[in-house]
C-alpha cells in the first residue's frame, strides 16, 4: 500500500463571471500517492489547472478539504498558504515564468532561501541539481531571456525542487516548447520521478501523458476516469496502446 | 551612454580650457591699491606717529616712513623703496602723513603687483597642465575601452559570421553583455525563434480550420431543407415523367444528406426536448436556504450540511421540499427533525414528523397521480403534490423515498452529487 | 487622472494667486493712493509757528516739481501701545479729526466708526482682538499713559502703519485740545506735497530736508516718500507671493511629471493597440494629437475649478496679508492673470505631451505587434544572492532599485526638492519661530534689552551710572541720525562708538565695520544703485557741512530699506553736532526692562528723552512676521506631504504593474504579501535615503545664499542663519520614515495580486 500524500474530500470550485457562477470542479475524491507521477488530463476547459491550483494551496476550494500529510490546507489565509507553499509545493509553469532581472542562479535561490537559511548547503544542492537537469555553471550566471525555452524550463524544474518539495506540480510543462526540448524536459521530470519524487503533471498532450504510471482523466469537473500505467518504460508499445484504450474511452 | 558620457566629458573639460585661456586672455590683472587698507595704515600710523618705537604694523601691507627730512622712521620689512625717487621707479604708492592739518611726513607703500602678477601665471598654468593631463587620461582609457569593447569582438564576430555563411547553425553566438554586439546578437536569436513560432501558429491554423469545417456541416442542413422543399414542389408541379423523377431524385438525395447531417446533431438536439427540469451545480450550503424557505412556521431546526456540491435544479428542489414541509403541516403539524448524510454518490436528505405515519399498505400508492392517503378525507388537495416531486427528483438523477419511521412519516430526499 | 486633476487644480489655484497677488496687488496701493488724493512725500516738522508755515510755503513754491501742497497742525511725539502682545512703539503723528478728514491732500478715510463721540480712532492695521470699538486702550505719550476710547478705525495711505516711517493717530476734538495743553506732545506742522514725477519723491524729500535742517538745524523731522511707503507695505505680499510662486511651480512640475510618466505607461501598455493603428495607416501625429486633446481639454477644465478656487482662496490670503499692509483690499474678476494662468498650464502640459509622446513615433508597427518594447538588455548581476551576505528581502529590493534606474531619479529629484524644503523650513523655525531674534538681526541689524536716548550733558554721568549697575552686561552708543549723500538720497545713518561691542557682528557682510572717522559702511542695495564700490570715496552732508568719507564696507540692515549707512560716532562729529545720544544696553539675566527704564527716568528726570524696552517693541513688530511664516512653514510642511505621497503614489502604480507577473511568481514560490510589500517599499529606501542625506547636506550649504536672494528685495544680500542641525536631521529622518510608510500602504495592493493566473487557462 502506497503512502498516501494528499487528499481531498468532496473538492468543488466555483468562480462566479458576470453574475453567473460557475462550478469548474465538482465533488473530486482524490488520493495522490508518494512517489507517483500524476498526469491529470482532460479537454480544455475540463477543469485540470482549476484542480491543480487548488491541490497545490495556490488557490482556496470553495467547497470540501484538503489534506496535505496531516494538514488540512483548505481554510488557510493567503499568507499561510504561501508559507505552506514554499516548503511542501514545487512549481513548474507552461510560461516557464523565470523572473527576468534576476540571473538563473538567483532565481532558483530566492525561492530557496525562503525555507533554507543556510546559504552554503543550498547553493551546493542547488548546484547538484543545475548538473542534473544538464545547465552549465557558465549558463548559471546569464539571465533568463538570454537562454533558450529548453533551458529555461530546465531551470523552472530546478527551482521548483530547491525547497525539496513533496509533490512537484507541473502545468503543460512542455505546453511552451518544441517537441525535442520539451521530451527533454520530460526526461527530467521522469528521471527525477525515478529518484522517489512525486509528481503531479497537467497536460493535454499523449506524450507527455505517458510518462506518468497514473493517469486521471477529467471532465465537466469531475473525475471521469482513471487507469494505471505502471511504470515508464521507453518506446513501450503495450503501454502506449493502454493509454490510447482509455483515452478512447474518456472520449478524448 | 557610455559615448556620450566620453563626449560630454571630453568637451566640457576642452570647453573649460579654452574658457579658462580667454578668461586668462582678457584678464585685467588687479594692480590697484586696497582704498581700505591703505587708509587703516594711514590712521593707525597718524594715531603712532609720536611715538614710533612702539608702531606696529597693522594691515599687513608692506610699507616705509620717511619724516620731513626724507629719512626713514619706519620700515616693515628690508628691501623695500626707501626715498621717494625709488619709490617713483618701483610705481609705490606715496601718501602725506597729516596730524592737525600739517604734513608731518610721507608714507611709502611698496608696490607688489609684479609678484602678485607671478603668482597668478604660475596657477593657470598648472592648472591647465592638469586639466590636459586629465583630457589625456580620458582619451588613452576611452581608446582602451573601444578596444576591448568593439574591435576585439568584431574579430571574434567574423569568425561566426563565415560559419553561418557556410550553413552552420549549430555553434551558438556567445553573448556577451559588456559589448556593444550583444544586442546584435541577440536579435539573431530573436528572428530564429520568431521563425519557430510562426511555424507553431501555421499548425495550429489548419486544426481550427478542420474545426470549422465541422461546425459548418450544421450549416449545411439549411440549404438542403431549400433544396428539398424546392424539388418537392417542382415534383408537384410538373408533368413531365422525367423531369418529375428527376426531381424526386434531388429529393431523395436531400433527405439522405439531410439524415446524415442530423445524426452529428441528435444529442445536441435532444437535449433541446428537456425545458421542465434544468438540473445544475448547486453548492450544498445553499441547501440550507432552501430548506429555511420551505419550514416558514419553522417546525424544524437546521441541521448541518456536508459540504459538496449538488446536482440539482434549485427551483424544482425547492418545489419538492415545500411540498414536503406543507404536507407535513397538513397532515401532521408537529415538529419536524432534519438529517442531512452525505453518501458516495449523494446526499441524502431525510425529514421525519411525529405525526404518526400512514398505513403500510397505503405507502407505496403516495407518489402515484390522484392518490392520497386516508388521513386526506377533510383536507383539500388534488393528490398530485408527491407524484410532481417523485418526477422532479428523478429528473435531477435524484430520488424521493418515503417511509413510515419511528415517529412519524419519513420522506428521504436523494440529491444526486455533481460529477458521479 | 484624479491625481492629474488635483494636481493641475492646485497648480491652477496657486498660480492664479501669485499672479493676483504679484499684479494687482500692489496696483491696490496707487488706487487707494488716487482716491484719497494722498501726498508724495510727508514732512513733519516740530515748529507751528506763522514762520515756518511762510518759511515752507516759499522754499515749496520754489520748486519745479511741486504740484500742490498743504500744510496743517498736528502733534509730533514719540509714544506706544500695547499691540499684539508687545508694545508698539513709533513717531505718532496726532492730528485733529476733522482736520484729517477734511485735508486737501492725504486725508483719511474712516473704514470704521463706532457710537463713541470722544475718543481715538486707530489705523485699520491696529484693529485686533484688544483693539476695538468700545474698548479702551493706554497709549504712552512721551512717557505719559492716557487712555483713550476706541471709536473707529480709518484707512491712510501714506501715514498709516508702523512701516511708513510715522504712525497717524487721530483724536477727537475734544481730546485733541486736551492733550494739546497738556503739552506732552510737540505742536507741528504737517506738510503734505504732491509733486509731478512721483518716482523723484525720494530726491524731493531729500532736498526739502536739506533746506530745511540749513535753515531750522535744531527742528527735530520726520518724513517718508511715496516710494518708501509703497515699497514697505507691500513686504510681506511680496515674500508671501514668492512662496506661492515657488509652490505653485513645484506643483506643476509635479503634475507635470505625472502626465509625461501616464503618457509613457499608457504607450507601454498599449503598444499592440498602437501598432496595430499604425498598421492600418494611422500617423503617429493623429495618434498624439488625440492624447493631446485629451490633456489639454482635462487640463482646462482642472484649470477653470483651480482658478475658481483661487477666488474663494483670495480673501483668506488677504486677511491674512491685510494685517502687514494694513490697506483694506476688494477682490476683484482679474482677467488678465487668469489668461496668463491658463496659458501656462495649457503650453506647459501642451509641451509635455508633445516631449512624452515622442516615444510614439518610434513605434515600428511590426515590432509593437510582436512583443510590445523590445528588451535588449545584459544586465549585471548587482547582488548576486549566492554571496551577498544582505537578508532575502533586502537583497531583493537592492535588485529592484538597481534595475529601477528612472525611478531612482525620480525619487532622488523628489527628495532633494522636500529635502530643500525641509531645511528651509528648519531653518525659518529655528531664526523665526523659536527665536526670532536672528530674523530680526537680518533686517534691522541689532537688537538690545533697551534703548535709552539721553541729553549730550548728562552722557557721562550716565555712563559712570551704567558702569556701576551690575545689571547692565554691556552698553554702546547706537544712535540714528539722518545725513545726505551728495548728489545721492537721504541716508539714515546709524552710529555706534565701537562696533565691536554690537552683539551682531554680521551687519557688515563684506568689508568691514567702520573704524576711524574718515570710512563709512552703506547698504548694500544702495551702493548697487549708486555704482560705488568699496574703496570709493562719497561726500556726506548734515547741519550743511560736507566732507569725504572712504566706504569701508557694505552693509544690508534695512531701517530705511536700503538706505542705510554706519559711521563711527566721531566720523558723524566730523560734520554734524549731536544733541542727544542713543544707548542700547544688554542686560544681564532676569532683569526687569521696564523698571530699570522707569529706574533711569527718576535718575536723570528731562536729560532722559526716551527709554524704550526693545525687546518689547521687537515683539510686536514681529509677531506679524511670525504669524505669516508659521502659516507658509504649515503650509509648506503639507505641501511636501502631498508630493511625496503623490510621487510614490505614482511610482509605486508603475512598479506593480510592470511586476504584476513577477509578484505573481514569487508569490507561487511561497513569498507572503507581507515580505512583498517589505520589498517594494524597501526598494525605493536607497534612493530616498541617498538623495535625502546629500540634499539636507548640500542644501544646509545653500540655504543661506538661497533665503538672500530670498529677501533681496527688502535688500538682503548675504544671510548668516544658524542651521539646526539635530531639527534637521530629525526631520530628514522623519521624511524618510513618511517616504517608507507611504510607500508600505501604497504597496498593499499587492495583495491583490494572486498566483494562480499565472497557470495556462483551461
Amino acid at each position: 500500500m502506497k503512502k498516501v500524500l494528499l487528499q481531498t474530500d468532496k473538492l468543488s470550485k466555483s468562480f462566479s463571471s458576470g453574475g453567473n457562477l460557475q462550478h469548474v470542479l465538482k465533488n473530486i475524491d482524490l488520493q495522490l500517492y508518494a512517489g507517483d507521477f500524476t498526469v491529470i488530463m482532460g479537454a480544455s476547459g475540463a477543469g485540470k489547472s482549476t484542480l491543480l491550483y487548488a491541490l497545490s494551496g495556490m488557490d482556496t476550494p470553495t467547497l470540501g478539504t484538503i489534506t496535505f500529510g496531516e494538514k488540512n490546507i483548505s481554510d488557510l489565509n493567503s499568507d499561510r498558504l504561501a508559507m505552506f507553499r514554499r516548503e511542501h509545493c514545487g512549481f513548474v509553469f507552461q510560461q516557464i515564468y523565470l523572473i527576468d532581472g534576476m540571473s538563473v542562479m538567483d532565481n532558483v535561490l530566492a525561492a530557496g532561501l525562503l525555507v533554507n537559511k543556510d546559504k552554503k548547503s543550498l547553493v551546493r544542492r542547488a548546484e547538484e541539481l543545475f548538473q542534473a537537469v544538464g545547465i552549465s555553471g557558465e549558463t548559471q550566471k546569464k539571465f533568463p531571456t538570454q537562454i533558450s525555452g529548453g533551458e529555461a524550463q530546465r531551470v523552472g524544474i530546478v527551482r521548483a525542487l530547491i525547497n525539496e518539495p513533496q509533490i512537484l506540480f507541473a502545468d503543460e510543462p512542455t505546453g511552451a516548447l518544441n517537441s525535442k526540448t520539451g521530451a527533454d524536459v520530460l526526461d527530467t521530470l521522469t528521471a527525477f520521478n525515478e529518484q522517489g519524487q512525486s509528481v503531479v503533471m497537467v497536460t493535454h498532450d499523449m506524450r507527455s501523458a505517458r510518462r506518468g504510471n497514473r493517469i486521471l482523466y477529467l471532465k465537466d469537473g469531475a473525475i471521469l476516469g482513471e487507469c494505471d500505467l505502471g511504470k515508464y518504460v521507453h518506446d513501450d508499445r503495450a503501454r502506449h496502446e493502454k493509454l490510447s484504450k482509455f483515452l478512447n474511452e474518456m472520449g478524448w | 551612454m557610455r559615448r556620450y558620457v566620453f563626449r560630454i566629458t571630453v568637451f566640457l573639460i576642452l570647453a573649460a580650457e579654452i574658457a579658462a585661456l580667454i578668461v586668462y586672455a582678457n584678464q585685467v590683472s588687479d594692480n590697484g591699491q586696497d582704498n581700505v587698507l591703505v587708509n587703516e595704515t594711514v590712521q593707525s600710523v597718524c594715531n603712532d606717529w609720536e611715538d614710533m618705537e612702539s608702531h606696529e604694523n597693522q594691515t599687513g601691507l608692506d610699507y616705509v616712513l620717511l619724516d620731513h627730512d626724507g629719512t626713514v622712521v619706519f620700515r616693515t620689512r628690508e628691501g623695500l623703496s626707501e626715498s621717494i625717487h625709488a619709490a617713483i621707479a618701483h610705481r609705490d604708492t606715496i601718501l602725506d602723513i597729516e596730524i592737525d592739518g600739517k604734513t608731518v611726513g610721507k608714507i611709502i607703500l611698496y608696490n607688489d603687483s609684479l609678484a602678485r602678477v607671478q603668482a597668478q601665471r604660475k596657477r593657470t598654468i598648472l592648472l591647465l597642465a592638469a586639466a590636459i593631463f586629465l583630457q589625456c587620461g580620458i582619451c588613452l582609457g576611452y581608446s582602451i575601452y573601444l578596444d576591448y569593447a568593439i574591435i576585439r569582438p568584431f574579430q571574434k564576430l567574423k569568425g561566426f559570421a563565415m560559419r553561418i555563411a557556410g550553413g552552420n547553425f549549430d555553434i551558438p553566438l556567445t553573448m556577451d553583455r559588456q559589448n556593444l554586439f550583444g544586442a546584435f546578437t541577440e536579435s539573431f536569436d530573436i528572428m530564429r525563434f520568431e521563425l519557430k513560432k510562426a511555424q507553431i501558429a501555421e499548425a495550429k491554423a489548419n486544426a481550427d480550420k478542420k474545426e470549422l469545417v465541422a461546425r459548418l456541416s450544421h450549416d449545411i442542413k439549411t440549404p438542403v431543407a431549400s433544396i428539398k422543399a424546392a424539388s418537392e414542389l417542382g415534383a408537384a408541379c410538373t408533368d413531365d415523367e422525367k423531369i418529375r423523377n428527376n426531381y424526386i431524385q434531388i429529393s431523395h438525395k436531400a433527405d439522405q444528406i439531410n439524415i446524415l447531417v442530423t445524426n452529428l446533431f441528435t444529442s445536441a438536439l435532444e437535449e433541446l426536448h428537456e425545458l421542465t427540469v434544468v438540473p445544475a451545480d448547486m453548492e450544498s450550503t445553499e441547501l440550507g436556504e432552501l430548506l429555511e424557505n420551505a419550514d416558514y412556521l419553522h417546525y424544524a431546526a437546521l441541521p448541518d450540511i456536508p459540504d459538496c456540491l449538488l446536482y440539482a435544479d434549485r427551483l424544482r428542489l425547492q418545489q419538492v421540499f415545500d411540498n414536503i414541509f406543507a404536507n407535513s403541516y397538513k397532515y401532521a403539524n408537529t415538529k419536524i427533525d432534519i438529517a442531512v448524510f452525505r453518501e458516495e454518490k449523494a446526499l441524502r436528505v431525510v425529514i421525519e414528523d411525529y405525526g404518526g405515519g400512514v398505513g403500510a399498505e397505503e405507502l407505496p400508492l403516495l407518489k402515484e397521480k390522484f392518490k392520497r392517503a386516508g388521513n386526506a378525507k377533510e383536507i383539500e388537495g388534488a393528490g398530485l403534490g408527491l407524484y410532481i416531486s417523485d418526477c422532479f427528483m428523478k429528473e435531477m438523477h435524484g430520488e424521493l423515498g418515503i417511509a413510515n419511521g419511528s415517529n412519524g412519516l419519513k420522506v428521504v430526499v436523494r440529491i444526486a452529487l455533481s460529477g458521479s | 487622472m484624479v491625481t492629474i486633476f488635483i494636481l493641475v487644480f492646485l497648480a491652477a489655484l496657486m498660480l492664479n494667486l501669485w499672479l493676483m497677488l504679484s499684479m494687482d496687488y500692489h496696483r491696490n496701493f496707487e488706487r487707494y493712493h488716487d482716491r484719497l488724493h494722498a501726498q508724495h512725500v510727508t514732512l513733519v516738522v516740530d515748529d507751528d509757528s506763522e514762520e515756518m508755515h511762510d518759511f515752507l510755503t516759499r522754499e515749496l513754491g520754489k520748486n519745479q516739481q511741486t504740484n500742490e501742497f498743504d500744510l496743517g497742525d498736528a502733534l509730533n511725539m514719540p509714544g506706544s501701545f500695547l499691540y499684539n502682545g508687545g508694545e508698539m512703539n513709533h513717531d505718532f503723528v496726532i492730528s485733529e479729526k476733522e482736520e484729517a478728514l477734511s485735508r486737501s491732500i492725504g486725508r483719511v478715510e474712516i473704514t470704521e466708526e463706532g457710537e463713541g463721540k470722544s475718543g481715538v480712532y486707530l489705523p485699520l492695521l491696529y484693529q485686533s482682538e484688544d483693539i476695538r470699538i468700545g474698548k479702551t486702550i493706554d497709549i504712552t505719550i512721551a512717557g505719559n499713559k492716557i487712555p483713550y476710547k476706541v471709536c473707529g478705525f480709518f484707512n491712510s495711505i501714506m501715514v498709516g502703519s508702523h512701516n511708513c516711517a510715522m504712525t497717524e493717530i487721530i483724536l477727537t476734538d475734544d481730546k485733541y485740545q486736551e492733550l494739546a495743553k497738556l503739552e506732552y506732545a510737540q505742536n507741528a506742522t504737517m506738510c503734505c506735497v504732491r509733486i509731478h514725477d512721483k518716482m523723484e519723491s525720494q530726491n524731493y524729500e531729500a532736498w526739502l530736508k536739506d533746506a530745511l535742517s540749513g535753515r531750522y538745524p535744531d527742528a527735530r523731522i520726520l518724513s517718508n516718500t511715496y516710494l518708501l511707503v509703497r515699497q514697505s507695505r507691500y513686504v510681506a505680499a511680496s515674500i508671501c507671493s514668492g512662496i506661492i510662486s515657488m509652490m505653485a511651480f513645484l506643483v506643476l512640475l509635479i503634475a507635470l511629471v505625472v502626465i509625461s510618466s501616464n503618457i509613457m505607461n499608457y504607450i507601454a501598455e498599449n503598444m499592440k493597440n498602437l501598432g496595430s493603428l499604425k498598421a492600418i495607416g494611422y500617423i503617429s501625429r493623429q495618434l498624439v494629437n488625440s492624447l493631446m486633446l485629451q490633456f489639454l481639454g482635462f487640463s482646462l477644465l482642472a484649470a477653470v475649478v483651480g482658478t475658481g478656487g483661487s477666488y474663494m482662496m483670495f480673501p483668506y490670503v488677504n486677511a491674512m496679508l491685510a494685517s502687514q499692509t494694513g490697506i483694506p483690499y476688494q477682490t476683484r474678476f482679474l482677467p488678465l492673470p487668469l489668461l496668463l494662468t491658463f496659458a501656462v498650464l495649457c503650453g506647459a502640459v501642451a509641451v509635455v505631451v508633445c516631449l512624452s509622446s515622442r516615444r510614439m513615433k518610434r513605434v515600428e508597427p511590426m515590432v509593437a505587434l510582436r512583443q510590445g518594447i523590445q528588451t535588449h538588455n545584459f544586465k549585471r548581476n548587482h547582488i548576486p544572492l549566492a554571496k551577498s551576505r544582505v537578508p532575502l528581502n533586502a537583497a531583493l529590493a537592492l535588485k529592484t532599485t538597481f534595475s529601477g534606474m528612472k525611478q531612482n531619479i525620480i525619487i532622488g529629484i523628489t527628495m532633494l526638492v522636500l529635502s530643500l524644503v525641509v531645511v528651509f523650513s528648519g531653518v525659518l523655525i529655528e531664526n523665526m519661530l523659536v527665536d526670532s531674534e536672528p530674523m530680526v538681526n537680518l533686517i534691522v541689524g541689532e537688537t538690545s534689552d533697551s534703548c535709552i536716548n539721553v541729553n549730550l550733558g548728562k552722557e557721562e554721568e550716565f555712563c559712570e551710572e551704567m558702569d556701576k549697575d551690575a545689571r547692565v552686561e554691556n552698553y554702546y552708543i547706537y544712535h540714528y541720525e539722518n545725513v545726505i549723500h551728495e548728489g545721492g538720497l537721504e541716508l539714515l545713518a546709524m552710529m555706534c562708538d565701537d562696533f565691536s561691542k554690537t552683539s551682531n557682528q554680521d551687519v557688515v557682510f563684506e568689508g568691514r565695520a567702520p573704524k576711524f572717522d574718515n570710512e563709512i559702511v552703506i547698504a548694500a542695495k544702495y551702493a548697487k544703485e549708486q555704482g560705488l564700490d568699496i574703496g570709493d570715496e562719497m561726500s556726506i552732508i548734515a547741519g550743511g557741512n560736507e566732507e569725504k568719507y572712504m566706504i569701508s564696507g557694505f552693509t544690508q540692515i534695512s531701517n530705511q530699506l536700503g538706505k542705510d549707512c554706519l559711521l563711527t560716532r566721531e566720523g558723524y562729529e566730523r560734520i554734524g553736532e549731536l544733541q542727544n545720544v542713543s544707548y542700547y544696553l544688554n542686560f544681564r539675566d532676569n532683569v526687569d526692562i521696564d523698571k530699570f527704564n522707569e529706574e533711569v527716568k527718576e535718575m536723570f528726570g528731562n536729560e532722559v528723552n526716551a527709554t524704550i524696552n526693545a525687546r518689547a517693541t521687537v515683539k510686536s513688530g514681529v509677531s506679524v512676521y511670525i504669524s505669516i511664516m508659521t502659516i507658509i512653514v504649515t503650509g509648506i510642511l503639507i505641501m511636501s506631504v502631498i508630493v511625496i505621497a503623490f510621487v510614490l503614489y505614482l511610482l509605486v502604480r508603475t512598479m506593480l504593474n510592470r511586476k504584476k507577473q513577477e509578484y505573481g511568481i514569487l508569490k507561487a514560490f511561497g513569498f507572503t504579501t507581507r515580505q512583498l510589500v517589505l520589498q517594494t517599499a524597501l526598494s525605493f529606501m536607497p534612493a530616498v535615503v541617498l538623495s535625502t542625506v546629500v540634499g539636507i547636506a548640500g542644501n544646509c550649504a545653500i540655504i543661506n545664499p538661497l533665503i538672500a536672494l530670498f529677501l533681496s528685495g527688502v535688500g538682503v544680500v548675504k544671510c548668516s542663519f544658524a542651521i539646526p542641525v539635530g531639527l534637521i536631521t530629525v526631520s530628514g529622518a522623519g521624511l524618510v520614515l513618511l517616504a517608507f510608510a507611504i510607500a508600505c500602504l501604497l504597496s498593499v495592493r499587492i495583495k491583490k495580486i494572486v498566483p494562480k493566473e499565472l497557470l495556462s487557462g483551461d
